[in-house]
């Protein structure tokens, strides 16, 4: 009777065990302090009362773009710098510490002890951003209600059809499924950040040089669509140098800029399902690609 | 604790043939996604400069619509201080951060083409000649504005409607046959108010368009939403009714159309004493002085709408063409 090798990779359970105690060992760092900040961001949009001026009907309105745009950068900002800077950290503190000593000397492969770390980080980001949504949705449908109150009142005399049309347009600017689409590619976003770091982390000893190199990555990403285009377009005035660094760019770095819907939401776009599905499809295959290639490096790395 | 250098040079491989394995599918991802509005054309070098160094890094690392927020902020304290050539960059900037935010387009427009227009025309320290042309110049501005936004936005109903009030505005310099494209534009979306349709009839008949149909189409808005009988609507019916049949008597068929002479009066009235609106007049002057004559108000008597129109007309504020 064969029993099942005790190593065999890609073990749930155990990845889980590692993703949990990632998970603790970053709430102890104190990161949910954030989510305080965050509330103040939310409360403190919601008093740009602005414009509207000349416009009643227009009235508002900005502060409800204003929540949006504000809570979603607040929470594209956060789940950058959680995503480079707690991968960043993970393994040489597992080194610093020596758990990692402890872990590795047991029958954990360390493609588990990576996806299990990634994972811990990814489950804090989640929850992280799913708690922020659920305040920016919250102040979003107060807001969003006292405003279509104020306007049914101010324009009580308009025709039924002309109110259901202002009212139809308010609803549209407060919380939508495609705004909780857009937190989810926040998340996606993040996700790819951190496979990213913690590829970096695989080839670099020092925190400082990976933190710094993922953002600088990060900002590459964001140029990273006008690279291939200067790849893929055949115009003029692009020699074969700037096509072949073009491509160089192109393939190393991943594509942030894809994660940018978010704009188009904030502006009123919606989401399709289809868009989010073709960005989770992008999401899962760098986050495979990092992970397989961290472990290529990671495995064969003595400690 | 280095990783062995086959190791790095075989990652290495699989993540540059991973890449460009990716690379056509965001290539049509991002095609895609911008066809969709969901993401906008890059960023020009223009904008960099204007939006500054530090700003220019936020915005091109995924936070443009929140450098956009801080833009239009920054707008609003600049229409406070009336600094507009300023807020004209301010606007611009706001715009082209997030083009598809047509209350940007709104509120920039109505700044340009109202806020600052307003401000040159009274400006005392211009003579008359240089406020008009300040003014006309802001106005131009606002029209352009709001053109590029209808333009980049074209299923917003309102930024269309909103360039069509300001085409048909007597007070800015009006231009009727762009108004009704604008309007047009506006209709065409489907979703626009009713409103918009009853401008459109309006602008229609100051370029003069055939009285015969206009007045068909103007049945046909008061048949399917009798709450388009509002006075201009009903007014307009008025003239357009005389233009194509006169009246044998001009009272029976003032009170036909509004109810009662008392309405009549008031609202053919309003409608003749606004003489910059530009709506044809025809037969109503005659049905005024037949309907304030069984009244009793002689044309001359201070109630008399046909010296209230003179009084106003000879007044002239200056924006009459």
């Amino acid at each position: 009777m064969s029993r099942p090798a005790k190593n065999r990779p890609l073990n749930p359970r155990r990845i889980g065990v590692i993703a949990t105690h990632t998970f603790t060992q970053l709430v102890r760092m104190k990161v949910f302090y954030f989510l305080a900040i965050f509330a103040v961001i939310v409360l403190g949009s919601n008093l740009f009362n602005i414009q509207g001026i000349g416009r009643p009907d227009l009235q508002g309105m900005d502060v409800l773009r204003m929540i949006r745009s504000w809570s979603l950068g607040t929470m594209t900002l956060f789940s950058v710098v959680l995503g480079v800077v707690a991968t960043a950290l993970l393994l040489p503190k597992d080194v610093e510490d020596r758990t990692l000593y402890t872990i590795l000397a047991k029958p954990v492969p360390r493609l588990d002890y990576l996806i299990g770390k990634l994972a811990g980080v990814l489950l804090l980001i989640f929850v992280s951003l799913l708690v922020m949504d659920l305040l920016m949705t919250g102040v979003l449908t107060i807001r969003t209600h006292m405003l279509v109150a104020e306007q049914m009142e101010r324009f009580a005399s308009w025709p039924q059809a002309d109110k259901d049309s202002l009212r139809a347009e308010i609803m549209a600017q407060g919380p939508t499924w495609s705004l909780h689409g857009a937190t989810l590619a926040v998340f996606m976003r993040s996700a790819v950040i951190a496979s990213t770091a913690l590829l970096l982390s695989t080839f670099s000893t020092s925190t400082l040089f990976t933190t710094i190199s993922c953002f600088l990555v990060y900002f590459i990403g964001n140029f990273q669509a006008d690279a291939r285009d200067m790849y893929l377009s055949s115009g003029d005035g692009i020699g074969p140098g700037g096509r072949i660094a073009g491509l160089a760019v192109a393939v190393v770095f991943p594509d942030f800029q894809l994660f940018n819907v978010i704009d188009g939401v904030i502006e009123g776009a919606a989401l399709p399902l289809a868009a989010l599905g073709t960005l989770a499809g992008i999401t899962i295959f760098y986050v495979v690609l990092h992970t397989f290639v961290s472990w290529l490096v990671f495995a064969g790395k003595e400690f | 604790m280095k990783p062995p250098r086959r190791a790095v040079l075989i990652a290495f491989a699989v993540l540059v043939a991973g890449g460009y394995l990716r690379l056509y599918l965001e290539d049509h991802a991002t095609k895609s996604f911008r066809h969709e509005g969901l993401l906008s054309e890059p960023l020009d070098i223009d904008v960099r400069e204007k939006i500054g160094q530090n700003s220019a890094v936020v915005a091109l690392a995924g936070l443009r619509t929140l450098v956009a927020s801080f833009a239009s902020l920054r707008a609003t304290e600049q229409f406070t201080n009336t600094e507009w050539p300023e807020l004209d960059e301010s606007v611009n900037t706001t715009v082209q951060l997030s083009p598809k935010t047509g209350y940007y387009w709104d509120i920039g427009g109505w700044h340009l083409a109202y806020n600052a227009a307003a401000f040159y025309r009274n400006d005392p320290h211009l003579s008359s000649l240089r406020a008009e042309a300040e003014s006309r110049r802001w106005v131009t501005k606002g029209k352009e504005f709001f053109e590029r936004g209808t333009r980049n936005n074209p299923d917003n109903w309102r930024l269309a409607a909103a360039l069509g009030n300001l085409y048909s505005s007597a007070y800015h310099f009006p231009e009727d046959e762009k108004a009704v494209a604008a309007y047009s534009r506006s209709w065409a979306t489907g979703k626009a108010d009713p409103r918009v349709r009853r401008n459109l009839l309006q602008a229609r008949a100051r370029v003069g368009e055939d009285p015969k149909v206009l007045l068909a189409e103007l049945r046909d808005i008061l048949q399917s939403d009798p709450r388009s009988a509002v006075p201009s609507m009903l007014a307009l019916r008025y003239v357009l009714e005389a233009k194509i049949t006169p009246p044998d008597d001009p009272v029976a068929r003032a009170v036909q159309i509004f109810g009662s002479e008392e309405r009549a009066l008031r609202i053919l009235g309003t409608y003749f004493t606004d003489y910059l609106d530009r709506m044809p007049q025809t037969g109503v002057e005659t049905a005024i002085r037949l309907l304030e004559r069984r009244k009793g108000i002689a044309p001359d008597s201070p109630e008399s709408n046909i010296r209230l129109r003179e009084e106003l007309s000879a007044r002239n504020y200056g924006f009459e063409r």
